[in-house]
């Protein structure tokens, strides 16, 4: 954690410092470029041989009046006046002339020149009775300043050479303050690289762990899977053995206990031992129906039970159900109704787990519902054209908590008043088994209910499983005449 | 001039138009925009000549050449430049034509011209450089009108102040002063 905020800040300061760096070039540059506007031009150098020129020009003209006595023609002397004038007022101001002022000797000349084009000028503009030795002494000046003009402008070449040398210095300063900077800003760069390419890399190697342990974890998960199926089948395989050996003894126990019971070998002593024989005889078939129910059960978990298929009409097996839950007396023909809207509604269903479906919820309809209660019991087709298997009871219901857990084997209600109900009736397989037989038909089951007011189950198949009469007239009414056989021919 | 300016900046076409032969258009436009001078000869000076221009011109008064005295300079349409200037203190006043407009009088045909100084010292300066900013011509400096000693009679002056771009060594050495003539190029 500490290692990357440690990382942004270094990551901050590196781009701060490549920001900094090409703004100091930037500035760095400004700089010279106003120092290079700034700075006077070389036209010192140019000035001065040009004021030379036009000193010497204007003394040419001097001497050609001066040589020619009574010349009257004075105009090419006024006009080289007047040039020199512009040169020596240009020297007198401005920028060009604070520059030239500088250099040795500059302003004593200028002043001199100055002086002696007045005195000319005005030698010239009235009368002069000694204009000639006027113009003399005016040539004489000039002849004098010719060397020092010079000197200046040699000055002036020396003085524009150092500056040309030390603007070089600059550029070559401002060269190597950029080389400098420019080698910030690539090492500021390949910080910035490096710290990237580290970043990505402990990104990299943090994916490639996390795959690691999702892989580690997906494979101990399908082990612990494939370890608890096979756990779950041995225990199958288990009970399915152990049930199949109780039966073995149990039809002994039965059987004899009927013997006894009907006395068919003599009487028996006591009228006593008559009542412990029946207790024998109806525990012993309790515990068959137990061992059965569990070894269904196995059977299906263990994936042994095998579908028979074959043309089921509905309304058939609902009232063959309901014959065996109104047989033993469990149940008075008030109470229990039937509803089949369409008698010649017709399944592909194993008969037998159909009816064991209705059965075990038939009898957990009667265990939960008091004496004066009312079950219904239906079979139709849903509103999604699904068959549909359903049977309801006002009886004392399910609390909520306990609807997840009531499809599961072996569980029942373990408190009053259910425990109460429960007492020697099953060990609680009745829904596990619908909702196993359900799950082979491809189909669920489910429960609805509120405590006290009543429950309802319905299994729901798909409707694949329907089969149209009027597509199949054969079958529908084949199943009505001899269902079993019929169906193996198809 | 409005709408000569729609010439050079308006259809795309222009654009693709030599910069020189644009300028060119455009002078004889201007030319062309005052017909009541293109219909006339150019006048003969009365008084001294102090600009002589040759060269590529269509309107001459004076064998192949045009000729100027103060007062024909002072008739045509003048700009004031206010500007500092290496060579003077301080910000000094500048008026005279526009070099664009003694230009047009004289329907200039070409890319540039020859400015030529009293003392022998001469520049090329491109014509274009009279279309894009208001040259002038100046006669006066400071009010006054310039002797050659004050650098006249005629200096070639640039709105340095209003376009700093033009402090340069180039557009220094394109202001001729005691400017004596012009042949365009």
């Amino acid at each position: 954690m500490t290692r990357q905020i440690r990382l942004y800040w270094l990551f901050g300061l590196a781009i701060f410092a490549l920001v900094t760096s090409l703004g100091l070039i930037l500035l760095n540059i400004n700089a010279e470029l106003k120092h290079q506007k700034a700075e006077f031009r070389d036209d010192i150098v140019w000035f001065g041989t040009q004021l030379e020129r036009d000193a010497m020009l204007f003394e040419e003209a001097l001497e050609a009046v001066r040589d020619a006595p009574g010349q009257t023609d004075l105009e090419p002397v006024a006009y080289r006046l007047e040039v020199l004038w512009s040169r020596v007022s240009m020297a007198e101001q401005g920028e060009l002339g604070d520059a030239y002022s500088t250099l040795d000797g500059a302003p004593q000349a200028v002043a001199r020149l100055h002086q002696v084009l007045e005195t000319v000028e005005a030698a010239l503009a009235r009368p002069d009775p000694d204009r000639d030795g006027t113009l003399r002494r005016a040539v004489e000046d000039l002849t004098a300043l010719r060397a020092v003009l010079h000197g200046v402008t040699v000055e002036a070449l020396t003085v524009v050479a150092l500056n040309t040398e030390s603007r070089r210095e600059r550029f070559e300063d401002l060269y190597r303050t950029a080389l400098a900077l420019l080698g910030g800003a690539v090492f500021a760069g390949a910080v910035l690289a490096g710290l990237l390419f580290a970043e990505n890399a402990s990104f990299r190697s943090l994916r490639r762990l996390l795959e690691q342990r999702v892989e580690e974890r997906t494979k101990a998960l399908r082990r612990a899977k494939d370890e608890a199926e096979r756990a779950n089948r041995a225990k199958s395989q288990f009970l399915a053995m152990i049930s199949h050996e109780l039966r073995t003894p149990l039809n002994a126990i039965i059987g004899f206990s009927e013997v006894m019971k009907q006395q068919m070998f003599g009487r028996l002593g006591s009228p006593r031992y008559g009542e412990y024989a029946d207790d024998i005889h109806d525990s012993g078939r309790h515990l068959l129906d137990l061992i059965n129910e569990v070894l269904d059960l196995s059977r299906i978990e263990a994936g042994r039970y095998r579908l028979f298929e074959e043309p089921v009409r509905l309304v058939d097996v609902v009232e063959a159900a309901a014959e065996m839950m109104r047989s033993p007396a469990v149940i008075d023909e008030r109470r229990l109704e039937i509803e089949v809207p369409d008698t010649a509604l017709t399944l592909l269903a194993d008969r037998r787990a159909i009816k064991q479906i209705l059965i075990n919820l038939l009898s957990n309809a009667v265990n939960y519902t008091r004496p004066d209660g009312r079950i219904t019991v239906r079979a139709a087709l849903d509103d999604g054209g699904n068959p549909v298997l359903q049977v309801r009871d006002d009886g004392i219901g399910i609390p909520d908590h306990m609807l997840p857990e009531v499809l599961e084997p072996f569980r029942r209600g373990e408190t009053p008043p259910y425990l109460a109900r429960n007492a020697g009736q099953g060990v609680g397989l009745g829904l596990a088994i619908t909702r196993a037989l359900a799950e082979l038909h491809g189909g669920a089951v489910e429960l609805n209910s509120r405590q006290g007011a009543g429950t309802v189950v319905t299994v729901r198949l798909p409707r694949e499983r329907v089969i149209d009469p009027l597509l199949h007239p054969q079958i529908a009414s084949a199943s009505l005449a001899a269902p079993t056989d019929q169906a193996r021919a198809v | 001039m409005a709408w000569l300016r729609f010439y050079v900046v308006g259809p795309m076409r222009a654009k693709a138009v030599p910069l020189g032969m644009m300028a060119a258009l455009v002078l004889w436009l201007a030319a062309a925009a005052v017909p009541s001078r293109a219909d006339e000869e150019l006048a003969d000076p009365v008084g001294k000549v102090i600009l002589r221009i040759d060269g590529a011109i269509g309107r001459t008064n004076r064998d192949g050449a045009a000729v100027f005295d103060r007062a024909m300079l002072e008739a045509l349409p003048s700009a004031t430049i206010v500007t500092r200037t290496p060579w003077t203190d301080g910000e000094t006043t500048f008026e005279g034509p526009l070099a664009r407009s003694v230009l047009g009088l004289v329907e200039a045909q070409g890319t540039e011209v020859w400015a030529a100084a009293l003392d022998d010292f001469a520049a090329t300066i491109p014509i274009d450089d009279f279309e894009r900013y208001d040259v002038i011509l100046a006669l006066k400096m400071n009010g006054e009108p310039m002797r050659i000693r004050d650098r006249g009679p005629l200096w070639v002056i640039y709105p340095w102040s209003d376009h700093p771009s033009l402090i340069t060594e180039t557009y220094h050495g394109r202001s001729v002063w005691q400017l004596k003539s012009l042949q365009v190029r």
